[in-house]
């Protein structure tokens, strides 16, 4: 094992059964909604087929895009500066003043709050020779950034206000464009998304297919309980793969099979690159030998909904629905459910942000998880484990799985510090740390010789197909918009 | 050894999953007819096409326990659908349903469902030839475990219960006997979920076992098929421990 995540679950691991009616098309699934529901919720209208007709190509792919060199010329030609990233967050930027930095390869940024309601992002970059302007993840209360070479100092919006010494450069020089050089940037529901392009396909296209969804949780209110970044030896590619597909739950983390029903999700698939998995949480696995039993995983989530287990009338069946309706009634967590369907209340909502986000996403918190690309390094890249929470009633935390240390502030008095660790010392849940394996493992292994250059995915793996699909788009300069920049 | 139990007629509930299950598959084994008893209908037909092969009549019947009168009726008709009753196990309890911290549920399910059950099924073990009944108990209920719960205080009162009814009930021919296993461990059972869940508690247990693992419904079963067989028929009143030496206490 790469990390401390235990081997203890051998047995449990392979317990399964078989399940009865495994889906040959698993994006047929629709998963049912509540009674309560609404139109983000429903299935998306374009199947994968339709957004890529050739996507039976992406059934049986080359390891080269995974190991090695790993297209990272040409994803930093091609598609890092031509993509939304998302950057940060609005609770990082509160006041004007406030900034943080936001690397992806070897380009760097600057996102800062230059004015009550406004976001500036530029490179960070000193137009004079080069020098890299600001060193730290954060600033508060900035009223401009000073290079620390020779003083050149910029405003919040990026504008060249002092060149020391004036007098003694050339006026060809001082023609030049002195000021950082912006890149769009946008706010969106307590999100700051970034675009390096110039003339970037316009935000709300871009993510069209996921708005709906993400505008219903209220991610405005939220704030960081969690800034994890980890170096991992593997392309950035390889990582969020392990993120892109459920079909490991049952191997990979047999723990959840009491609890989450990880065959019968549903899948929808959107344009430009992203798509989304709704998993239910409350039920059984049709793996795990005993469906019916309400088992101490299923007793816990009772509990916490404000129910009396003993007091529960009913088989494992009913438990999801008995929780989002406790949940509604009982307000567990200190906040209420309106605005939610019955089923975001259980489940977890899982969309994948092209080319490198996803969202684990509750109604109390979201898992923000981002994958980049290491600057030098292909076969390393970073994995940000961010968690951001609502305030909850005293006591009350995010759900244990996204890994918040016990000791943590969640009440947002505090912002947690960035914290950087390797694959050896990476403080995690026990799930996350079973994830950080798999993408150790999975480097190491795609590197051998018996692959014959070959790896291949299921249809549950259609999130993975999709990824790269949308990928060659913008390698192969097939991606309709953007312009190049 | 031969059992004598070719053709006896068992009744008992709970019987789609756990130590219940695995009661049902020894006795069919051993060609009892049996009549079964559970919430889970689904679970009674996957048994049912298991112990297919044992060559007895098997009779399901999805159940909740709710009213007392239902449930003494629905034991009544159960035994007379059967031919008669030789043997029941009493072996449905508030653990089956998480129920274990509740009072009211673990004496309405363990305490009350062994009354009603003697009350019921009494008019039918009279009539057989070697009747016997079976009251499933715990180590819960005579070592700390844990926490003080209902389930531990009421299995103890079931084995008083139990222990003076094999006084009363001996004249007319019915033995009555307790069996206390110790944590038992199955596939999707309780335990397997602490051990996804809590691997600490788990491993805790399994440390202090002097067998060096949990127990497993085979290691109950057959005992249970002894002690409810004609080849027990001098043993009444008593209550056999089966816990790996889980249990300290010399027992007397």
């Amino acid at each position: 094992m790469a990390t401390s995540a235990k081997p203890r679950y051998s047995e449990i691991r392979f317990n399964d059964r078989p399940i009865k009616n495994v889906l040959s098309d698993p994006e047929a699934f629709v998963l049912e909604p509540g009674e309560i529901t609404a139109d983000y919720e429903q299935k998306s209208a374009t199947r994968l087929e339709a957004l890529y007709p050739n996507i039976a190509d992406y059934r049986i792919v080359s390891t080269d895009r995974f190991v090695g060199e790993a297209g990272k010329a040409a994803e930093e030609k091609k598609l890092w500066n031509k993509v939304w990233l998302l950057a940060g967050f609005s609770s990082d930027l509160k006041e004007k003043g406030d900034w943080f930095r936001f690397d992806v390869g070897p380009q760097s940024l600057i996102v800062a709050r230059s004015a009550v309601d406004e976001v500036s992002a530029f490179y960070n970059v000193c137009k004079h020779r080069g020098n890299e302007l600001v060193q730290g993840d954060f600033g508060k209360g900035f009223d401009c950034f000073t290079c620390i070479v020779h003083s050149w100092r910029y405003n919040l919006k990026g504008k060249n206000i002092r060149v020391t010494d004036r007098e003694s450069f050339s006026d060809e020089v001082l023609s030049e464009d002195l000021d950082l050089t912006p890149v769009h940037v946008r706010e969106w529901n307590g999100f700051i998304f970034i675009n390096m392009a110039q003339n970037p396909m316009p935000f709300e296209e871009y993510y069209r297919g996921l708005l709906p969804m993400l505008a219903s949780y209220p991610t405005s209110e939220m704030y960081v309980v969690k800034d994890l970044e980890v170096e991992i030896p593997a392309n950035w590619k390889t990582m969020f793969s392990v993120f892109n597909e459920a079909y490991h739950a049952h191997a990979t983390h047999p723990q959840t099979k009491p609890m989450l029903d990880d065959h019968f999700y549903q899948y929808d698939f959107y344009p430009h690159g992203h798509n989304r998995n709704l998993f239910a949480l409350g039920v059984v696995s049709e793996r795990w030998p005993d469906t019916r039993y309400v088992n101490i995983g299923l007793a816990f989530m009772l509990e916490e909904a404000g129910l009396k287990v003993s007091k529960y009338k009913g088989d494992a069946r009913g438990v999801r629905r008995a929780i989002q309706k406790a949940k509604r009634e009982n307000m567990p967590f200190g906040i209420a459910y309106d605005g939610f369907t019955d089923n975001q209340i259980t489940d977890d909502w899982n969309p994948s942000l092209f080319p490198n986000v996803t969202f684990n996403m509750h109604p109390e918190g979201v898992l923000v998880m981002r994958f980049r690309p290491h600057p030098t390094d292909p076969e390393k890249g970073y994995w940000d484990n961010i968690v951001l929470s609502r305030r909850l009633a005293d006591g009350k935390r995010p759900p244990a799985y996204m890994g918040v240390d016990d000791s943590a502030d969640v009440t947002g008095e505090t912002r947690p510090a960035r914290e950087r660790v390797d694959v050896h010392s990476a403080p995690s849940s026990e799930l996350l740390l079973q994830d950080l394996d798999n993408m150790v493992t999975f480097h190491r292994g795609m590197k051998s010789d018996g692959l014959k250059g070959k790896i291949v995915f299921s249809e549950q793996e259609r999130r993975i197909q999709q990824f790269l699909a949308e990928l060659d788009l913008y390698l192969y300069d097939k991606k309709a918009n953007p312009t190049p920049s | 050894m031969d059992l004598q139990l070719q053709g006896k007629k068992v009744i008992i509930g709970g019987a789609a999953r756990g130590l219940s299950r695995e009661i049902v598959k020894t006795f069919a084994a051993e060609g009892c007819d049996i009549g079964m008893f559970s919430r889970n209908s689904d679970g009674l037909d996957h048994l049912s096409e298991e112990i297919a092969a044992g060559g007895g009549r098997h009779i399901k019947r999805e159940f909740v326990l709710a009213e007392r009168d239902a449930y003494r009726a629905m034991l009544d008709e159960l035994a007379t659908e059967l031919g008669g009753c030789d043997i029941f196990v009493h072996s449905i309890s508030s653990s089956g349903a998480q129920g274990s911290q509740d009072w009211d549920e673990s004496f309405r399910i363990d305490m009350l469902g062994a009354v009603d059950a003697v009350e019921a099924l009494e008019p039918h073990l009279e009539r057989s030839e070697s009747a016997s009944i079976i009251m499933m108990s715990s180590t819960a209920a005579f070592e700390t475990f844990l926490i003080p719960q209902a389930f531990n205080a009421i299995k103890a009162a079931l084995i008083t219960y139990s222990s003076q009814l094999s006084q009363s009930l001996a004249p007319k021919g019915i033995r009555v006997n307790t069996v206390s296993p110790g944590p038992v461990s199955y596939p999707g059972g309780n335990w397997e979920g602490v051990k996804a869940m809590m691997p600490e508690l788990y491993d805790g247990i399994e440390a202090q076992i002097p067998l060096g693992r949990f127990g497993a419904p085979d290691d109950v079963g057959p005992a249970v098929a002894f002690l409810a067989s004609p080849a027990a028929k001098y043993i009444t009143g008593t209550n056999l421990v089966i816990d790996g030496g889980f249990t300290k206490r010399v027992q007397f």
